[in-house]
């Protein structure tokens, strides 16, 4: 597989201007510099879908802006599918798709087919060649009942579904995608989730994708690049991201009875409060479902939540040097 | 071609959102009815030009508002996207984000064209109680000339709108430039009423008078020569201010910054 994305030391800081009085505001501003990414360097062959995670204001976006052209960076080297982007952004363009999960592409009044429509005129689609693709891509986004409707009445899982086809239209080599599943519920996540990994093995689309949810990242990549404070932290295959901290899922139960004493190998206390408790989990040890039968004999559930744990969290550990 | 699309798409999405539309022309509407009103009284308390006749003053009065609701706010649209940092995310497409919003405005604008053009004339009508001396080549001479000045109104609008870049708000420079308008614009004295120590043919030469005064003028003296002559300045201005406006746009996209973490 050839390179599809070469990323070399790759640096940018922004400048923030200083609160200062009203007068030596106007006059004399000061600044700040912040780092948002600081020599960051990675690759990626063709086809490879990678997650670049990190927490908030790791500089994952601001990347990942610079990658897609968006943003200058202030020195390093980045080649997008043969392009680098701050220089042919334009011929770049045709090579890349790209999805921010809190912007829009789509118009707001108007059904999502014209956005498609539109958008093949803009990408020089031939007639023919736009009516099999959006044809395949509804299909097999399971999308033609939504495109029809107004993009203001869509929910957001329909209305995400009909960006990713949208950026998908004109078989981007390489596809960013920033937090494609935020805001989304459980069952709409997932179904994005599939959506992607399936647009990409059919394609072989290059993806790479920033999220805060380890789900995204499990169930749609095989790489995963963790940077923080702009630095690149680990860069490893998901297998050992998962067998090293995702193993772990976090319990919370909501009971009738004020406490119980759930005492497990693999289970550790995190908080207990009246009638709620909430546990970590090592799945090497036990499994959920065993944790969950012990809780429902021990008490009278009413509510349970199983998340994963936060990205803050893994990336602390990885910090720490348990993993490097 | 595909600036037709994007222009062909905004029409649509335009004409789709029916209470703006409405809301919209209301206003026009009564903004007219307030200036009929105002001349009826001036020419009745007999201190009405003497060289105009009510009617036609009535008519340009009418058709000086209707410039300014012709053209789509497209200023609004451009500050939000440079504030909220959109502008960034239209940058990776193959299709410049400037003629792609000005290519959007004249859909929008074509929607307006359609329904102000169509529905005002017996509105008016009805306010003024009589036609324009000139007659239909008079008005259809002022409608030739008002699309080429809504077209230049656009640019303008783009221009306030860049400058949010190094303002943070498109508002007061979009007001500033409506003053310019207002004052050198003749929107609510034709250019010939204007007092004598400032020249009609510099005010007539100005890109404001070509915005309203000189269109909306031909309803006084509605001949091919003064047709083409406004045309042909019209013509003028388009170009110098869609050249300076290029330029513009490359600075801006100098200090494009779109911050997230």
């Amino acid at each position: 597989m050839s390179q599809s994305v070469l990323v070399e030391n790759l640096q940018k800081s922004f400048k923030v201007r200083k609160k200062s009085g009203f007068l030596k505001g106007f006059l004399a501003p000061e600044y700040t510099t912040v780092q948002a990414v600081d020599g960051v360097s990675f690759s990626l062959k063709e086809g490879e879908r990678v997650a670049f995670v990190g927490p908030n204001g790791a500089g994952k976006s601001t990347t990942i802006k610079m990658l897609s052209g968006i943003l200058h960076p202030d020195s390093g080297y980045v080649e997008i599918g043969g392009f680098v982007p701050w220089t042919e952004r334009k011929a770049m363009a045709y090579k890349i798709g790209t999805v921010f999960g809190q912007r829009s592409q789509l118009w707001y009044h108007l059904p999502a087919q014209d956005t498609f429509e539109l958008l093949s005129y803009a990408y020089d689609m031939s007639r023919s060649d736009f009516e099999g693709r959006i044809k395949s891509l509804v299909d097999a986004f399971d999308a033609r009942h939504i495109v029809a409707k107004p993009v203001r009445q869509l929910s957001l899982g329909e209305r995400m579904r009909c960006e990713i086809i949208a950026s998908l239209l004109h078989r981007p080599k390489i596809l960013f995608l920033d937090e494609p599943t935020v805001g989304l519920d459980v069952v709409s996540k997932g179904v994005i989730r599939d959506l992607i990994k399936k647009a990409s093995d059919e394609d072989g689309t290059t993806v790479l994708l920033t999220s805060h949810d380890t789900g995204d990242m499990e169930r749609v990549c095989d790489r995963v690049i963790v940077i923080d404070h702009g630095r690149l932290v680990a860069d490893k295959p998901i297998r050992d991201l998962r067998s090293g901290y995702i193993r772990e899922k976090i319990i919370t139960l909501a009971m009738k009875e004020e406490i119980i004493s759930l005492t497990m190998k693999g289970v550790r206390l995190i908080e207990a409060t009246p009638h709620q408790l909430r546990v970590s989990v090592d799945t090497s040890q036990i499994s959920v479902e065993a944790v969950l039968q012990h809780a429902m004999k021990l008490s009278s559930l009413q509510d349970i939540t199983v998340e994963d744990p936060p990205m803050e969290d893994i990336i602390k550990e990885i910090y720490a040097g348990s993993l490097l | 071609m595909k600036y037709y699309h994007f222009a062909r798409i905004a029409f649509g999405d335009h004409l789709n959102n029916r209470l703006r539309i409405f809301t919209r022309y209301l206003v026009f509407l009564l903004l007219d009815w307030v200036m009929i009103a105002m001349w009826s009284l001036i020419y009745k308390s007999g201190y009405g030009p003497a060289s105009i006749y009510f009617r036609d003053m009535a008519w340009y009065m009418a058709f000086a508002q209707m410039m300014f609701f012709l053209s789509p706010r497209l200023f609004v649209v451009i500050d939000s996207d440079v504030r909220s940092g959109n502008i960034g995310y239209f940058l990776n497409r193959p299709i410049p984000y400037l003629w792609m919003r000005f290519a959007e405005g004249v859909g929008a604008l074509a929607g307006n064209l359609l329904i102000y053009y169509v529905v005002s004339l017996p509105f008016i009508y009805l306010m003024i109680g009589d036609w324009p001396t000139g007659g239909w080549i008079a008005i259809t001479s002022v409608f030739g000339g008002l699309v080429l000045a809504s077209v230049l109104h656009l640019l303008f609008q783009i221009f306030a709108g860049l400058s949010t870049f190094w303002t943070n708000d498109a508002v007061f420079i979009y007001h500033s430039y409506q003053k310019f308008c207002l004052l050198l614009g003749g929107i609510y004295v034709p250019l010939s009423l204007y007092p004598s120590f400032i020249p009609e043919s510099v005010l007539k030469f100005l890109p404001f008078a070509s915005l309203v005064g000189n269109p909306v003028g031909l309803l006084f003296h509605p001949t091919w020569w003064g047709v083409l002559e406004v045309l042909a300045l019209q013509m003028f201005w388009l170009g110098f201010v869609g050249v300076c406006l290029s330029m513009f746009y490359q600075m801006c996209l100098r200090k494009v910054e779109v911050h997230g973490g």
